[in-house]
């Protein structure tokens, strides 16, 4: 049959093995770019979903006019426009009003899990455990100060959901609290956590443990947004390692135990460097260390800023990183980063924003606290 | 005319031992004077130091809310409340004592545990300032107790010499006086009295010559 098929063809043998060669050549060729174009179809309804979200609350323009007009019910029926879904009655009590702020949060990361293509899932899975573990902190820290554990400031996340919330507001103790958690994927890390001696420590290994899954996850994703996923957690790693390292220096905390406290190292900051970091006998000394890297304009700020300036120029400095991997891949995974980071900085300025103007702060103090995006 | 002691025998011997108790509680009063009055010094120097302590205070406390306010906008309130069900209770307060001028007044001892309870990762520089703000508030807090402490038992101190010296001064040493005047009176009178008779019987003793 096949050699009725080249008779037909009337063409020699090995033009034809010449010319099958060279297709396949041509197609090996063009797996790479079936692997981005499939990437960018995966990412199209999700991309589509996101840009339709938006993160409205880290405009300037959005935030400006509602710093300046000082008026709760103003900026309240905004922010419902925004579909955040805040009580009806223009409540007063702002507990309520954050309350559903970090639900809305919560809840629009979930809808964000539910479309993205299935391998970054796993990462959108494990980033969700920060709220998880927030929940966790939340419900000992109250179980400890012998006050009941309530849904005033606990909201159902993914491992800590409805169900599980329900159960730990039976408990009494560390011990029962824990036992309720077992099963869960947060077993592990609470292991040995039925008598906590401090709390600083439970936060530190906690912490470590989130970020240590996140670091894995990250390296498990099979695609090419890998790299990306990776640049943008490293460097996520290297401004929370920078500023655990300044607060540690600024509040004289053991050097041993700031250690402890550092996250696993990310992408320009390697162990050594932030540990010299560490054993810097000055904040001056400490700021040496960021010679080279893309932090050194950290160097020439800092003698005229406040050690909050620093925290804000490193936030500032995560969100315009998350708005270049935006632009850099905006049919794939940018906006995907951009709307995790984004979200948390909308959350902190709706936060400063609602407070603010109910203990009636100026909008310039308001805009001092604010992490927005750079002007286009 | 105040008055006198009661049930003194007029005589000589009470007489002398009343003025021995008129000079004693005439320097007793000189040195409750004396001792009221370094008190009264002691309690301005201590006013000064809690108007200052108390202005201190003020500023602090005002400076503590502020920061308190800046990180509840920053982690939230809800957040900021549940860090702090995880703050360690300061111990139980240590109260000795301290003498000033005899009088014992309250010193205050505590340590206030400067341990860290939350992470670092997912909290500001917001809450470490307004952490140290509120430790040092604190701290001022137990200075102004111990020194607002210091004043009621000083005041108190104060009151009771201002009570002595006026009992001495205006009850004790006149009744002392009193009771002085009535003895020489007595005793001049019971003079005049063996006088008379001395003379009366002297003159008996003529008529009778």
């Amino acid at each position: 049959m096949l050699e009725g098929l080249i008779d037909s063809l009337g063409l020699p043998l090995f033009v034809l093995i010449v010319v099958g060669v060279s297709l396949l050549i041509v197609v090996i060729l063009l797996m790479s770019y079936f692997k981005v174009l499939i990437s960018i179809t995966d990412f199209t309804f999700p991309n589509a979903k996101l840009r339709a979200m938006g993160n409205p609350f880290v405009k300037e323009e959005v935030l400006r006019p509602l710093m300046d007009s000082g008026n709760l019910n103003e900026i309240y029926s905004k922010i419902r426009e925004e579909n955040y879904a805040l009580p009806k009655e223009d409540t007063e009590d702002i507990y309520a009003v954050e309350r559903k702020l970090e639900e809305e949060v919560i809840g629009s990361i979930k809808k964000v899990y539910m479309s993205v293509p299935t391998n970054v899932k796993p990462f959108i899975t494990t980033w969700m455990m920060k709220y998880d573990i927030k929940m966790v902190k939340r419900a000992m820290k109250g179980i400890s100060s012998e006050r009941e554990i309530s849904t005033k400031n606990l909201l159902p996340v993914r491992i800590v959901d409805e169900e599980v919330l329900e159960e730990m507001k039976s408990a009494r103790n560390l011990q029962e609290l824990t036992t309720i958690l077992k099963d869960t994927e947060l077993g592990d890390a609470l292991k040995g956590k039925e008598k906590v001696e401090s709390f600083f420590e439970m936060d530190i290994e906690l912490d470590r443990y989130l970020y240590e899954n996140i670091r894995r996850e990250v390296n498990k994703i099979e695609s090419e947004e890998r790299a990306t996923v990776r640049y943008f957690f490293g460097t996520y790693s290297d401004i929370l390692n920078l500023k655990i390292v300044f607060r540690g220096l600024r509040e004289g905390i053991e050097r041993d135990t700031l250690k402890r406290s550092l996250l696993p190292p990310g992408r320009e900051l390697e162990e050594w460097k932030i540990e010299n970091m560490v054993e810097s006998t000055s904040m001056d000394e400490a700021f040496i260390e960021l010679e080279g890297t893309s932090y050194d304009d950290l160097r020439g700020a800092k003698s005229s800023s406040s050690d909050f300036d620093i925290e804000k120029n490193l936030d500032k400095k995560l969100l315009r990183l998350v708005c270049e991997i935006y632009s850099q891949n905006i049919l794939t995974i940018g906006p995907l980063l951009k709307y995790l980071v984004a979200k948390e900085m909308e959350l902190r300025n709706l936060k400063i924003l609602v407070r603010g103007t109910k203990e009636g702060m100026g909008p310039k103090k308001m805009e001092e606290l604010m992490i927005m995006e750079d002007p286009i | 005319m105040a008055e006198r002691l009661e049930d003194v025998k007029p005589t000589r011997m009470e007489l002398l031992r009343i003025r021995k108790r008129k000079i004693l509680a005439e320097n007793g009063h000189d040195l409750l004077s004396e001792k009221k009055d370094a008190l009264i010094n002691e309690f301005f120097k201590i006013v000064d130091q809690r108007k200052e302590i108390r202005n201190e205070l003020e500023t602090v406390l005002q400076e503590s809310f502020e920061k308190l306010t800046e990180a509840q906008m920053i982690v939230g309130s809800n957040e900021l409340e549940s860090l702090a069900d995880g703050a360690v209770s300061m111990d139980e307060l240590d109260i000795g004592s301290d003498n000033i001028m005899g009088v014992k007044v309250p010193e205050v001892e505590s340590k206030i545990l400067e341990d860290k309870f939350y992470g670092y990762a997912d909290t500001s520089v917001k809450v470490d300032e307004a952490v140290e703000k509120f430790r040092e508030a604190l701290k001022l807090s137990l200075r102004a107790a111990e020194i607002e402490g210091k004043l009621t038992k000083l005041a108190e101190e104060i009151e009771k010499a201002k009570r002595r010296v006026n009992a001495l001064e205006y009850i004790y040493i006149p009744k002392l006086e009193a009771t002085i005047k009535y003895i020489e009176r007595q005793l001049e009178e019971r003079e005049r009295e063996d006088f008379f008779r001395r003379k009366k019987i002297k003159s008996m003793m003529e008529e009778r010559d």
